[in-house]
């Protein structure tokens, strides 16, 4: 047994439950037999119990507020920041000149006449026809919008934009969408009155920024409405000031409906961090009010931010990753060309597979 | 904290409301003065929310909190103390400490008054001590850190943290005594 002072210098961790169970009993055996020792502990003990008796001061309210401001507005900043890392300009160009087409798109279909000429052309629903100036009303199927609780604007035409069309214009006389086509592709909508959209789109530029498009069918009315068409006007300006980086995305592309959410604060976002783990060290699941994952983001070492975007399908819809301004958007699913470029390594297809309690992936 | 590095300010409001009374607390009892301590407790977490972006979990949360806790008020007392000529220990030599004048009320109050007067007295105890036994004292009973937490927060080496430990306890169960909350040389009579 451990010489008595040795074991005095014990006493206080003893009492404060510090000793590993070894100690602890070595302490006790040594209690047993030596009353000066029991008697020190016994004090730290009365001692402790006696002032245990103090309550805990009540911090004032009012202090609490100011701090969960000056929180609120940190954490508002670290997001900002955030943002403009995984957003670059063009991006934002982008997003402004996809409203700038749903705006359009939106004014059609709800002035367009119902007895419209239109034209049998499914294949143009997928973009990959020639140049057709108008869509039928049974084709959304074909190209189901990918974004949540919207309904098909049954009984009225559907229009699909191609971001590739150099300007989009519309015909005053007939009140039907007049196309100037590109040598490649056609953007093709039903006519709104010229006045009220007198929209163009600037030439797309996929090549420049090398990141692959997918044709999307326009986002119906519904969704579109509340967009003024001041907004429409305007934020076509504001694409033709930014182009040539209005690569627009359309309008049920996944990374606009997620950036919709986002701006609306109607995302729950769940975030984790692992430690160690340079593949996945921070993990963003970002849910919508169902329930639904419409985000998975990863920063890792390899990467950085890698972003999957999930369409109402709970399908894999988009991948954005990269660092920096070298950030690509990938779109993927029915109608989408084939990536130019690998994805990064350990998608996950399916929104069901998205979880918080995922382990990491480390590598 | 991981969670409000991101963004998440809803997870900072979780430890505010978590740490806010015990820190407070701690600060009151540490400087001995409700507004300097309400100062305190605010200056410490908005050190917090500024540190955030550059914290890495090398401790507890809690030991990191306390850190910046103690040494914002080291640094005020400091500064009071120049002010006023009035240092943070209160006890200095010289100095007849607050127990004193406690210990010596008479007549003895009944059971109730009693009962109402052992909160200042065992708060008078405390403010008694050292500075530096008094901090080692409040963050082991009141925040809760062991020891080896304790010299981090402080600085101090583990083994000059139990020193300080059990001279406050000594001296808390001296002033205990001579207020006849606990018991005379043997121990084991019940505590006020």
């Amino acid at each position: 047994m451990k010489g008595h002072d040795t074991i005095r210098e014990k006493l206080l961790d003893l009492a404060y439950g510090e000793l590993s169970r070894r100690e602890a009993r070595t302490v006790e055996r040594h209690l047993e037999a030596c009353q000066a020792c029991r008697a020190e502990l016994s004090r730290i003990r009365e001692t402790r119990a006696a002032m245990s008796a103090l309550p805990p001061e009540p911090a004032p309210e009012a202090g609490e507020r100011i701090l969960l401001a000056a929180a609120r507005e940190a954490a508002e900043r670290v997001r900002e920041r955030r943002r403009a890392r995984l957003l670059p300009a063009w991006a934002w160009a982008s997003s402004i000149g996809a409203l700038a087409v749903v705006a359009v798109v939106a004014v059609s279909l709800r002035l367009a006449p119902a007895g419209l000429d239109r034209r049998e052309d499914p294949e143009a629903l997928l973009g990959r026809s020639p140049p057709a100036s108008a869509a039928p009303a049974e084709a959304p199927s074909l190209a189901a919008p990918r974004i949540e609780g919207v309904a098909p604007p049954a009984g009225r035409e559907t229009a699909v934009a191609k971001r590739a069309a150099p300007e989009v214009r519309q015909a005053p006389a007939d009140r039907r969408a007049a196309v100037e086509e590109a040598p490649a592709a056609i953007a093709a909508a039903p006519a709104p009155p010229a006045p009220r959209a007198a929209a163009k789109v600037a030439p797309a530029r996929d090549a420049e920024e090398g990141y692959a498009v997918a044709e999307r069918a326009a986002e119906p009315a519904s969704l579109a409405a509340p967009r003024s068409r001041a907004e429409a006007s305007g934020a076509a300006a504001e694409r033709r000031a930014s182009a040539p980086a209005a690569a627009g995305g359309l309008a049920a592309d996944p990374v606009d409906a997620w950036e919709r959410l986002d701006a609306a604060g109607l995302l729950g976002r769940s975030v984790r961090r692992f430690d160690g783990c340079p593949e996945e060290q921070v993990r963003e699941i970002d849910r919508d009010r169902s329930g639904r994952v419409v985000r998975l983001a990863t920063l890792r070492d390899s990467s950085g931010w890698v972003e999957q975007f999930y369409g109402p399908d709970g399908a894999l819809a988009a991948v954005r990753f990269g660092q920096g301004e070298a950030r690509r958007t990938v779109r993927l699913g029915p109608g989408a060309p084939r990536p130019r470029e690998a994805l990064p390594p350990g998608m996950v297809p399916l929104a069901a597979a998205v979880s918080e309690e995922a382990a990491p992936r480390c590598e | 904290m991981a969670r409000f590095q991101v963004g998440d300010a809803r997870a900072f409001e979780v430890l505010v409301r978590r740490h806010r009374t015990p820190v407070f607390t701690f600060l009151v009892r540490l400087v001995g003065e409700r507004a300097r301590a309400e100062d305190l407790l605010q200056e410490t977490f908005l050190r917090v929310v500024r540190a955030a972006p550059g914290w890495e979990e090398r401790a507890r949360f809690s030991t990191w909190l306390y850190g910046i806790a103690r040494n914002l008020a080291i640094d005020e007392s400091r500064r009071a103390a120049f002010r006023r000529a009035e240092p943070l220990d209160r006890s200095a030599p010289g100095e007849a400490p607050p127990i004193a004048r406690l210990a010596s009320d008479d007549p003895p109050p009944d059971r109730a008054a009693e009962a109402a007067l052992l909160r200042p007295r065992l708060e008078a105890a405390l403010a008694s001590l050292p500075a530096e036994q008094r901090e080692v004292f409040l963050l082991r009973e009141q925040a809760g850190l062991a020891f080896r937490e304790i010299a981090q927060a402080t600085g101090a080496p583990e083994n000059t943290v139990k020193s300080r430990m059990r001279y406050a306890l000594e001296g808390l169960r001296a002033a205990l005594e001579s207020m006849g909350i606990v018991g005379g040389e043997d121990a084991g009579r019940s505590t006020g």
